[in-house]
């Protein structure tokens, strides 16, 4: 395990049993869900005794600071902030309930900034993957932010809102995008030995698609080939790129895609699962059969308003 | 005015999700029978404070004056109490995010009134939000379904009421029915993950109100509902939600 600390502040009764998983390679069956019975990939269901993960690989090499989208004042690196900081708050308020959070996810945070590091801080820094409560509770700092909202009567509402910080905007050195996939790698191994029946876990890597170390579809083929009873895990990419294009959400296609970093990123990404390709749909998102988890200069937000842990609210987004 | 009816006989039971604690059951329903009104309601679990919109919601269609299955005015009262309750509290970041939302919840209100012309006939009147379900049966047959009429209608993403009464807390879909029932008819009011159950069991040929009546007959039978539903979840393909079952006999 190379020293990685894993925190799982589980019950006794669920962590017994599956010891035997722990560290274990060979307990993971690769390329057919169908052979261990499962009656529908993708469908386990998401519950605090079979919770699942997400492992976030954020690209904070020094390339991120050319501006962002074709706007000069933002650089690439505060989009990139944003969009983990963003997809973290959504995460937990879809866990939040009145009486606290409650863990259907494990979260972990890996930065590659020159090398690769858990890019969690302040209480929870040298962590890897914590339950997602843990990440409520030790942002690094809660800002003060103002949206414009649509005021109902054709005018503009300014709210003021609260916006958690745990990654930084950072900008160093190079892209080593392949060892930030094998660092995940054991990240979802320590979950899919405690809770072999899990939803699938997800991987999400955003990036401006140019890594330093390599080519990064090997390591990508096998995050992609780990998996529990309910399939394979899955790994999605947000490209954030210095053109100033329209975003593209779950394109099913590569060829209208801006440039071969898109094009490669889009390659490397899981297709969208049954389930969450039916509720993009039916959040009437425009997606197409053979979609995937890429987007182009937007975010990935939807990803987790199209999870289901129960009956939704479609209001709730950030 | 139409005529009161003498108090139906009714039932209630309930049980949580599979996995929460007890105290985490987020549906919620409540009866009159002098007024004949009965009411269900499922909190959305994305949302929080959520059983107490949802019990306030039941409780607000039940012993609001007037005609609640037709305006929806006395939602403004019961949102009011909701905040009174909530808002003072003091809360972690994300639970005030969550509060500033407001609470959601689907809704199921029938009301019942004696035939102004018939004798022994009576008018029912129901409002939906959502899919929580009524179902009038007949001699153990299903007669009418109500607002969903397939199994393959229920999706994760029902029409809700909203606690903070903002533009898009009421939805468009508000539905309403008016029937008629006589003696001896059986309302049931179901969740969503029971009224499902109930209309695939009926599309597959069975006949799940006999089966609730074999519930009935058991010595206790709301010890028995928890175990009741654990079966049909594990044999019969029962979502596991939380699951209420009121039964409302003329």
């Amino acid at each position: 395990m190379n020293g990685i600390r894993f925190v799982f502040p589980l019950p006794s009764h669920l962590c017994s049993g599956y010891t035997h998983f722990i560290g274990s390679a060979s307990c993971f069956w690769i390329d057919n869900p169908d052979e261990k019975g499962c009656p529908m990939p993708y469908a386990a269901e998401i519950t605090r005794t079979n919770p699942t993960c997400f492992v976030f690989l954020v690209d904070q090499s020094s390339s991120m600071r050319e501006p962002f989208g074709g706007q000069v004042e933002k650089q690439k690196a505060e989009g990139v902030a944003d969009a983990i900081n963003r997809l973290l708050q959504n995460l937990i308020l879809k866990c939040a309930e009145s009486d606290g959070i409650r863990d259907y996810f494990y979260v972990g945070v890996i930065g590659y900034v020159g090398s690769v590091v858990s890019a969690l801080g302040g209480g929870l820094a040298g962590q890897t993957l914590v339950p997602i409560s843990a990440i409520a509770g030790n942002p690094l700092r809660v800002e003060q932010r103002t949206r414009k909202l649509d005021d109902g009567a054709g005018g503009i509402l300014e709210q003021k809102f609260k916006f958690p910080i745990w990654v930084e905007s950072k900008a160093n050195g190079r892209t080593p995008m392949c060892e930030a996939k094998k660092t995940a790698k054991p990240y979802l191994q320590v979950l899919l030995g405690r809770f072999a029946s899990c939803h699938s876990p997800l991987v999400v890597n955003i990036t401006d698609g140019m890594a330093t170390d390599g080519d990064p579809r090997a390591d990508a083929q096998a995050l992609r080939e780990l998996a529990s009873n309910d399939g394979n895990a899955m790994l999605f990419n947000a490209h954030l790129s210095v053109t100033n294009a329209l975003p593209i959400e779950f394109p099913s296609a590569e060829e209208h895609l801006p440039d071969n970093f898109a094009k490669l990123l889009f390659r490397m990404s899981s297709k969208l699962p049954p389930r969450l390709f039916a509720s993009a749909r039916a959040a009437k998102s425009p997606v197409q059969p053979e979609a995937r988890g890429f987007v182009f200069n937007a975010d990935l937000v939807s990803v987790i308003r199209f999870l289901d842990i129960g009956t939704r609210v479609a209001q709730i987004v950030r | 005015m139409a005529r009161r009816i003498s108090s139906p006989r009714w039932h209630a039971f309930h049980t949580h999700k599979r996995g929460n604690a007890p105290d985490e059951y987020e549906d919620a329903f409540a009866g009159d029978a002098g007024k004949a009104r009965f009411a269900v309601a499922d909190g959305a679990s994305e949302s929080s404070f959520v059983s107490m919109w949802a019990k306030l919601l039941t409780e607000g269609f039940v012993t609001a004056e007037g005609k609640p299955w037709r305006e929806l005015d006395w939602l403004t009262p019961v949102r009011e109490r909701w905040a009174a309750e909530v808002d003072p509290r003091s809360l972690p970041w994300y639970a005030e995010e969550k509060r500033e939302e407001g609470a959601f919840a689907t809704l199921l209100g029938i009301a019942f009134h004696k035939s102004k012309t018939n004798e022994g006939e009576f008018i029912w009147r129901a409002v939906a939000v959502g899919d929580s379900c009524l179902f009038r049966v007949r001699a153990g047959k299903l007669m009418k379904a109500f607002p969903l009429s397939h199994a393959s209608d229920f999706g994760n993403q029902p029409p809700l009421l909203g606690s903070r009464g903002r533009s898009n807390d009421t939805p468009q879909t508000v539905e309403r029915l008016v029937g008629k029932a006589r003696a001896g008819d059986r309302f049931l009011l179901m969740t969503d993950a029971l009224a499902e159950w109930m209309l695939r069991q009926t599309e597959n040929q069975r006949r799940p109100a006999d089966d609730i009546q074999r519930l009935l007959k058991q010595t206790k039978p709301h010890d028995a509902f928890a175990a009741w539903i654990e079966e049909r979840r594990q044999r019969q393909g029962l979502r596991n939600d939380d699951a209420t079952l009121v039964i409302v006999d003329l």
